[in-house]
């Protein structure tokens, strides 16, 4: 059961931009003369609601909100599938409003038992936003379990929701080493302060890598969904290497000893690796984890030379 | 499975159009006020022109990682009518045209748009243009129903050869086998038979027994027709009353309420089709419920002319997606949803029919 007590985050729907129902708009104002009649109130909430989610896939929020407050305050008795009760919430989550996302639904799941499911993961969408609680976690993990749950979209709501804990579980065990570098050194017999500093630090790099690659996937499926443009607007990279020649020789535990080079032109993204002196090929996720470290070892490189500069 | 849903929104979208396409009926203009009587007159060389227009709006919840996405969709399009002949067992032909298809549909950061009177293939964006030829081909289909002394469509012919034609342009205007695709599997729809039994379907406005009815009055229908491109049997049910009669476009109407819902059953799985594409093959896989509730509108039928006028109609679809009980390994990539959608169709008398050519030769019944 989702409570209303957990903290919550903006969530991103999927947005790209169309055309305007020219049709409806000219239509509309004619059937909001008479809308006593029941058919013409049916075709004013079927032409409205189309106007509606032109304008929220659009992103233009402002203008798909008073839609969706308009029908579902007016006309809920058509809206049998809570489309426009939910699209209220939707929208305000689009706009980062989310204590007021979070009452929306509340709102739905109260009026409307037969939108509970519905109603649950729209506020799960929201608490995934912010900060993950244990009693999240606890609940999904039942949902996904359920017999007549949709196994895979549920475990990805999991998985989403389990690595935002993680990312909270380790800055909070680094904070918690630090506490205890800066302690009086009970409970810590043979720990020295510069130890617990070090492994905070290191828990801190965990973490700050574990959230960059959170952000990157909640990006991805959360701004793009069905968009083919998806992974366009990545962002740069703090540094970007634009040559490298590197030599590495390994020795591994049973003695073998391998001496690898890695090499990146200028004006190529293309890294080559030979290992004695032949060419290696690496698998895609390989070439990524490389990629990533990399990345992270010139940052850490580019720092440790500013710092040295200021001196 | 975008490419099915589209399938299935674009046939959806051109079932209405089969509405506009009955042929005239005309009512007893010397009954009194308070009743009329449905009864046939055809006026060879009279043209009418009827503007099709048809809103849907839901969510589609894919099954998965992937958010629900918001869906739009409003098409439009002429269906002129034309009365070529009168025979001398007294029915007639009517030449029936397509045109001025206009289509948008949104859906989530998707969306694609066509308008007949501005599409320049070449000028389409890749999306966008796909459906684009798709209807571009389209403009034009021509049939001809030929319909009984009562109004009951007989047999249509013309259509799966004009449709035929259209596959023909597609295939000029380039490789685009995509669009030749799905309009292969449209026109297993829009064939001769398969538009026949649509137009039987929307006979049943009028009432199934001669004679005057009055104002309170009341008639139902139910009717069957396949579906084979959806893989299933529709089943109709109708209720309808006459609760008025008025003017409309300055024509006196039979003001008509209909109450209509639909349920398709999955039929009997099909045989393979030679040189299926993997979505055509898939497609045979799935198992789809199509159910309706709602259904309610209002037609206003010219009891003096006997053209329909005036339909507004709404519909609550609910649609149900899943992997048929024998589609082995292909069940795996069909996921169950269900889907459901808010619907309106309106269709409205443009203008003033075009006189009878001098000397054509019409017959009257009373």
């Amino acid at each position: 059961m989702i409570t209303q007590e957990n903290t919550s985050n903006r969530r991103g729907l999927h947005r790209a931009a169309s055309a305007v129902l020219a049709a409806a708009g000219l239509l509309v104002p004619a059937l909001a003369q008479d809308i006593s009649d029941p058919v013409d109130r049916s075709f004013y909430f079927i032409e409205r609601s189309a106007q509606a989610t032109e304008l929220f896939n659009q992103n233009r929020l402002q203008d798909a909100l008073p839609i969706f407050q308009e029908l579902a305050a007016g006309y809920s008795d058509l809206d049998e599938d809570g489309y426009v009760a939910l699209g209220v919430g939707d929208c305000l989550l689009e706009l980062g409003q989310l204590e007021a996302a979070r009452a929306a639904y509340a709102q739905v799941k109260a009026l409307r038992p037969d939108l509970q499911e519905e109603a649950d993961l729209r506020l799960v969408g929201v608490e995934l936003k912010g900060e993950v609680s244990d009693e999240l976690i606890a609940w999904l993990r039942t949902a996904a379990e359920a017999p007549d749950a949709d196994r895979a979209g549920m475990h990805w709501i999991l998985g989403r929701a389990l690595q935002k804990r993680a990312v909270s579980l380790v800055s909070e065990a680094a904070k918690a080493f630090r506490a205890a570098a800066e302690g009086d050194g009970v409970g810590c017999r043979g720990q020295k302060a510069p130890s617990l500093t070090s492994h905070a630090a290191l828990l801190d790099e965990l973490g700050q890598d574990l959230s960059r690659l959170v952000n990157q996937v909640e990006k991805a499926f959360e701004l793009r969904g069905l968009n083919p443009q998806a992974g366009a607007d990545e962002p740069t990279p703090e540094v970007v290497a634009e040559r490298v020649r590197s030599e590495h020789l390994l020795r591994g535990k049973d003695g073998r000893r391998l001496e690898f080079q890695v090499r990146q032109e200028e004006g190529s993204c293309e890294k080559q690796v030979l290992v004695n002196g032949n060419s290696l090929e690496l698998s895609p996720e390989e070439r990524q984890l490389l990629q990533r470290h990399q990345e992270r070892i010139n940052e850490i490189l580019m720092k440790a030379a500013s710092r040295a500069s200021e001196k | 499975m975008k490419r099915t849903i589209a399938t299935i929104f674009i046939i959806g979208s051109l079932i209405p159009a089969a509405r506009a396409a009955e042929p005239a009926v005309a009512a007893d203009a010397s009954a009194g006020p308070s009743q009329i009587e449905f009864k046939f007159k055809f006026e060879p060389g009279r043209v009418i022109r009827q503007k099709v227009e048809n809103i849907t709006v839901g969510s589609l919840k894919i099954p998965g990682p992937l958010s629900e996405q918001k869906f739009s969709q409003s098409y439009e399009q002429v269906m002129t009518t034309t009365c070529r002949k009168v025979n001398a067992d007294k029915s007639a032909v009517f030449d029936v045209s397509l045109g001025g298809i206009k289509m948008k549909m949104s859906m989530g950061p998707m969306a694609l748009s066509y308008d007949s009177s501005t599409f320049d293939p070449q000028q389409a964006d890749p999306r966008s243009g796909r459906v684009g030829r798709l209807f571009h081909a389209m403009e034009g289909v021509r049939f001809s129903v030929t319909v009984s002394d009562t109004g009951r469509p007989l047999k249509v012919e013309g259509l799966s050869e004009s449709v035929r034609k259209a596959m023909a342009r597609l295939a000029e205007g380039g490789d685009d086998q995509a669009a030749r695709k799905m309009l292969e599997s449209m026109s297993q729809l829009m064939s001769d038979d398969q538009m026949n039994e649509q137009m039987q379907m929307y006979y049943r406005v009028t009432p199934p027994k001669e004679g005057p009815i009055k104002i309170g009055d009341k008639w139902d229908q139910t009717w069957s027709m396949k579906m084979p491109i959806l893989g299933g049997q529709f089943d109709g049910r109708g209720e309808y009353e006459l609760i008025g009669i008025e003017e409309v476009h300055g024509r006196p109407c039979a003001k008509i309420r209909v109450k209509e819902s639909f349920t398709m059953r999955p039929g009997e799985a099909g045989k393979p089709v030679e040189g299926a594409d993997a979505f055509q093959a898939l497609f045979q896989k799935m198992k789809m419920e199509l159910s309706t509730s709602g259904g309610e509108g209002i037609a206003h039928i010219d009891f003096a002319r006997g053209e329909l006028v005036r339909l507004r109609q709404t519909q609550k679809m609910t649609l149900k997606i899943s992997p048929r009980e024998d589609a082995g390994d292909a069940a795996a990539e069909i996921p169950t949803f269900t889907q459901t959608f808010n619907s309106s169709t309106r269709i409205e008398m443009m203008d003033e029919p075009a006189a009878a050519p001098a000397g054509v030769e019409h017959s009257a019944r009373q």
